[in-house]
């Protein structure tokens, strides 16, 4: 009688370790997603192709830019996020083509395509030992501002390669603890004055 | 009946041990069979084994004959998408083409300047160059050309200045990998 029990008690302990087991394998997806590479604003994050460092981020309510000689400008009824990073690739040139804002409430929210021919919209290529200063822009609801998160790859959603995922912890705020935000980003390159 | 219980259990024994050496060569053997695909893609994927093409040498490779004609370099004002310190590198090949099936035989065609630590510059498209009757690589493949034709071929590159003179122009092409050329001449600073 105890030999049968213990017999039953060691299938049913067998059925529960398989259960488990079944019900925590990681998809197909999760194992072969993108190789997460945290860090914050004002550090380097070190991918395997690229080192991203988030300077700053500014907000807008309305974007100006030259195009074919006239002034254009973009508004929205949310929020422009500017994020200027450095880059720096490793090993190869590497185009950091794919960023995206992720807001606190995981709202993601991809570069605009709203500013077609704009200044410094092209996907930003960075050589190895040449850092060079890339803008991204986001269009954002003004609720998706804090305790964000900036994602940055060379392809949409990387296989087996890694991610930067950084949290964007220094927004510009006001002395009086408001968020800073201009009326107008000019996105013009700054010209230099004839000395 | 222990005799033939000795017998039975030697036996036994025996057939355990051939097993388990049967199991350590079969092992082997069957992830070998089932990596067989993706070992012989990640062989072919990659530029692992350099042909050496001396200064002034021409090399046979995927159908044409290479020879990288003038490999130049000019340090760069900063401003715009140029970075600071960045030197611009043009590297230009003249290529007689002997199968003209140019899209099966530069397939994937990369040209890129390598340097000792084996980083990889790529063609870059934020110098522009002036016109001229040269093209890309990748351009080329669909110039139609003929057997006998030569191609002119230029890329331009963004590189540090501190790198630049010790860099070395690679060809790669899919069809050719693991195989790639390597020239060994280094780029000439443009008076």
């Amino acid at each position: 009688m105890k030999r049968r029990l213990a017999t039953l008690l060691l299938l049913v302990a067998a059925a529960a370790v398989l259960f488990a087991m079944q019900r925590s394998t990681p998809r197909y997806d999760e194992l072969t997603g993108p190789l997460v590479v945290s860090g914050r604003m004002g550090q380097a994050v070190r991918t395997r192709l690229f080192d991203a460092n988030v300077e700053r981020v500014e907000f807008a309510r309305r974007l100006v830019y030259q195009r074919f000689d006239r002034e254009t400008e973009r508004t929205t009824s949310g929020l422009w996020a500017i994020v200027t990073v450095e880059l720096s690739a490793r090993s190869r040139s590497v185009n950091v083509g794919q960023a995206s804002w992720v807001g606190p409430r995981g709202f993601q929210y991809l570069q605009t395509d709203r500013l077609a021919l704009a200044p410094g919209q092209s996907p930003p290529a960075a050589e190895p030992g040449l850092p060079r200063r890339a803008r991204y822009i986001f269009e954002i609801r003004p609720d998706q501002v804090g305790g964000a998160v900036l994602r940055l790859s060379e392809r949409f959603a990387p296989r087996l390669d890694s991610e930067a995922r950084i949290k964007l912890d220094a927004l510009p705020r006001k002395p009086d603890g408001a968020l800073d935000i201009m009326d107008t980003f000019d996105m013009n390159p700054v010209r230099k004055e004839p000395s | 009946m222990t005799g033939r219980g000795d017998d039975r259990s030697a036996g036994e024994k025996r057939w355990r041990r051939r097993c388990m050496v049967l199991l350590v060569m079969l092992l082997p053997l069957v992830l070998a069979f089932n990596t067989r695909e993706n070992i012989e893609r990640w062989w072919k994927s990659r530029d692992l084994l350099a042909r050496e093409v001396a200064a002034g040498e021409q090399a046979d490779f995927g159908g044409a004959r290479w020879q990288l004609h003038a490999l130049r370099m000019a340090p760069l004002p900063a401003g715009g998408n140029i970075p600071d310190n960045a030197m611009g590198v043009v590297a230009d090949f003249r290529v007689q083409v002997q199968d003209a099936d140019l899209p099966g035989n530069w397939r994937g065609c990369t040209i890129a300047l390598q340097d000792g630590q084996g980083r990889r510059w790529l063609p870059t498209y934020v110098l522009r160059l002036p016109r001229s009757d040269t093209q890309e690589c990748v351009s080329a493949i669909f110039s139609g050309a003929k057997a006998g034709a030569m191609l002119r071929i230029r890329q331009a590159f963004l590189v540090p200045r501190d790198a630049a003179g010790a860099l070395r122009v690679t060809v790669s092409l899919l069809q050719q990998r693991p195989h790639y050329l390597r020239f060994a001449q280094h780029p000439r600073l443009m008076q």
